[in-house]
């Protein structure tokens, strides 16, 4: 039995080691921290242009890209900067009627044919070569009383504007028929609630295309600048040394900073997320290709999952830096190892904004799996196990890192810059 | 008390910074280090302060070996970079209070203390100015009094009076004098010849990683067989140094 309890043993007191880099935080000697955290954080408000540089300017980058991008995709699928009209050939007098009373005529704008125009239109061969580009047609057919859409299947964004032209306009106008009550619009079907909640869920859609990784990228755009000055910049300045001089261990002298990274960074981003709502409600024209359309909603536990998945990514991200920053020497190298994982965070982005929902195993790849948990919440497929997929994926890798830099070096946690 | 036996760093695999240096500071004593550019001053003592592991030798600070009682040996020591560069947003009297939380000083006796060393090194007028706004002699005082503020029986400054005026110059050293007659031991570095002979009660002159001549300024001229400390120091230095 001896051998067998010593192996045990053994085995605890080297997973103690590792868990020991996890568990600082509820070490005694937590004072050096809690000072670090103070003083990284009531640094960053003790000048009003440096909080608004943490606060203000991520969330205005992310306004101005979410309000670029869509007209940057429409271009790249359709060649146009701006919307194009919906062709609209052979239209019944009812289907005109019903365009004057709702809102679809405010979203849309049109170019009506008759049935002998379209054909000439469609013979010239005009007609393909619009919908390669990016038009949507859509054809009233009186014999068999059918509607045909028109739309280039190779693009996403013609597909996702046909659907939605279908959904908004023509599903709704056919209803109307179906009711035949001889009035377009009742109006006791009205109902508020319902129709905020379509909204939302069209919005959400819409969201789910780029704000994650969006959200994710600036993440870690912020992460990125405040590890390479709390760190990198401070090293050179040999301000670095000066806390190394205290009694405070160097490991706890790194957690406090990796630790006001994270909430600050927290901040800065719920602020941005907060931004995103005010600015999808006051944004009242529609259009279907807006990336922050009109309605932008989350339940509370799809919030809270949110709110959860923000700081663990921030952990995560400042891991990385970390362990970038303290396994190179020249600040020079160390800003541009610093720049990578922003390239990879950027194909991500181009690759959700064209992907469906993710898979199971996306959700265990870190940082991929907190964007692929932010794209569910907005298409309203969260599940609790994504979010415990995700921490598993955060949590994890963080403190690998974490324990890797302590252990490289464990001496100090500086390797002196290197001078001529 | 400050021991160091036998030093040597090597940066490179095939150049050695530190050449096998020993040496002992006794309580209440200044030990200057004087050597030209490049000589390893700043090498050394970032060695003794603990920032950098010797490549082989032993510092004792205290008794206390370098390497293995890092904490206990940081409260001991008051280290002084030669370019300090402050946090630019925060002034004096925050880093002050920043720097007393990290070593865990009581509230009452950091004040006081923060009192006293402002007003003797002249800081007072400034302390609540952006160290951006301060010039190089008001941020090396600063650094300075924030060095010691933990009152550390061992003290270790680079290049204490570098680029400073003679004025600020005389602050400083007066100060450091004040802290030998209180039983300090002080190492200090330099390459201005004067300071080391007005200040230190022993010189070691590094040459190349190596100390080459070590005495009082006096034995030092005499051991040369000069007139004055000035001419020992090129004397000696001339006959050490090697061209590569
Ligand atoms: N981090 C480093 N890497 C490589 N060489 C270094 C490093 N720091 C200093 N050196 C070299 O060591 C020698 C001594 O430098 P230093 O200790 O700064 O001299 P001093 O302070 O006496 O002017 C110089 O030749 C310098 O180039
Ligand atoms: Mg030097």
């Amino acid at each position: 039995m001896a051998p067998r309890s010593s192996f045990v043993l053994a085995y605890y007191a080297k997973a103690r080691v590792l868990l020991s880099s996890a568990l600082i935080i509820y070490n005694n000697k937590m004072h050096g921290i809690r000072t670090i955290i103070k003083w990284e954080i009531s640094r960053v408000f003790s000048n009003w242009q440096r909080a608004a540089a943490v606060f203000i300017i991520p969330a205005a980058v992310m306004m101005a890209a979410l309000n670029i991008f869509p007209y940057l995709i429409n271009y790249m699928s359709t060649g146009s900067v701006t919307q194009k009209p919906i062709i609209v050939a052979n239209a019944p007098d009812s289907f005109l009627d019903y365009l004057d009373e709702t809102k679809g005529s405010t979203i849309y704008t049109y170019v009506f044919m008759s049935e002998d125009e379209f054909i000439t239109y469609w013979k010239s061969g005009d007609a393909v070569k619009g919908i390669e580009n990016g038009d949507i047609t859509v054809l009233f057919y009186k014999d068999d009383s059918t509607i045909y859409i028109g739309c280039n299947g190779n693009s996403a964004l013609s597909m996702e504007r046909a659907d939605s032209f279908r959904s908004v306009v023509l599903d709704p106008y056919c209803d109307d028929l179906a009711d035949d009550s001889g009035s377009m619009l009742e109006i006791n079907t009205f109902n508020p609630i319902t129709k905020i909640l379509d909204y939302r869920t069209d919005a959400n859609y819409q969201a789910s295309r780029v704000i994650p990784a969006m959200l994710v990228l600036l993440i870690y755009y912020c992460v990125y600048s405040m590890m390479s000055d709390m760190f990198a910049s401070e090293r050179d300045r040999g301000f670095y040394d000066k806390l190394l001089m205290t009694p405070v261990s160097p490991k706890h002298i790194v957690l406090g900073k990796i630790i006001s990274c994270t909430i600050l960074v927290s901040g800065a981003t719920y602020m941005t997320f907060l931004f995103l709502f005010i600015s999808s409600w006051l944004n009242r024209s529609n259009s279907s290709t807006s990336l922050i359309p009109f309605g932008l909603m989350l339940l509370p536990g799809q919030l809270l999952a949110v709110a959860i998945v923000i700081p663990v990514t921030a952990f995560l991200c400042a891991t990385i830096c970390l362990n970038i920053i303290f396994s190179i020497r020249r600040m020079k190298d160390v800003i541009m190892n610093l720049q990578m994982p922003l390239i990879y965070l950027m194909a991500d982005l181009f690759f959700q904004m064209f992907s469906g929902d993710s898979g199971i195993l996306e959700f265990l790849i870190p940082i991929h799996g907190s964007i692929a948990l932010i794209k569910a919440v907005f298409r309203s497929n969260f599940v609790s196990w994504q979010l415990v997929f995700v921490l598993i994926a955060s949590i994890l890798p963080s403190m690998l890192l974490l324990h890797r830099t302590y252990v490289k070096e464990g001496y100090i946690f500086d390797k002196r810059k290197k001078r001529s | 008390m400050i021991s160091v036996k036998n030093v040597h760093k090597s940066y490179t695999r095939n150049t050695e910074t530190i050449k096998g240096v020993s040496f002992e500071v006794p309580d209440g004593v200044i030990f200057g280090l004087l050597g030209p550019n490049g000589a390893g001053k700043t090498t050394l003592m970032q060695m003794m302060s603990t920032l950098l592991r010797p490549t082989s030798g032993v510092i004792t600070i205290d008794g206390l070996n370098a390497r293995d009682n890092l904490l206990e040996i940081h409260r001991r020591i008051g280290y002084l970079t030669t370019e300090v560069r402050l946090d630019p947003m925060s002034t004096p009297d925050k880093l002050w209070d920043f720097f007393a939380e990290l070593y865990d000083i009581p509230l009452k006796e950091s004040i006081s203390r923060k009192e006293a060393i402002f007003y003797k090194l002249g800081i007072t007028p400034f302390r609540n100015k952006k160290i951006i706004e301060l010039s190089t002699g008001m941020k090396q005082k600063a650094s300075i009094a924030i060095s010691l503020i933990h009152n550390p029986p061992v003290i270790i400054f680079d290049e204490p009076t570098n680029g400073l005026d003679i004025l600020t110059s005389k602050q400083v050293t007066d100060y450091l004098l004040e802290l030998k007659n209180e039983g300090h031991s002080i190492i200090l570095s330099t390459h201005i010849f004067s300071v080391a002979e007005s200040l230190c009660d022993e010189i070691a002159i590094l040459v190349d990683g190596r100390i080459v001549a070590q005495g009082s300024a006096e034995a030092l001229s005499q051991q040369a067989g000069t007139d004055t400390f000035e001419e020992a120091f090129f004397k000696i230095y001339v006959e050490n140094h090697v061209e590569e």
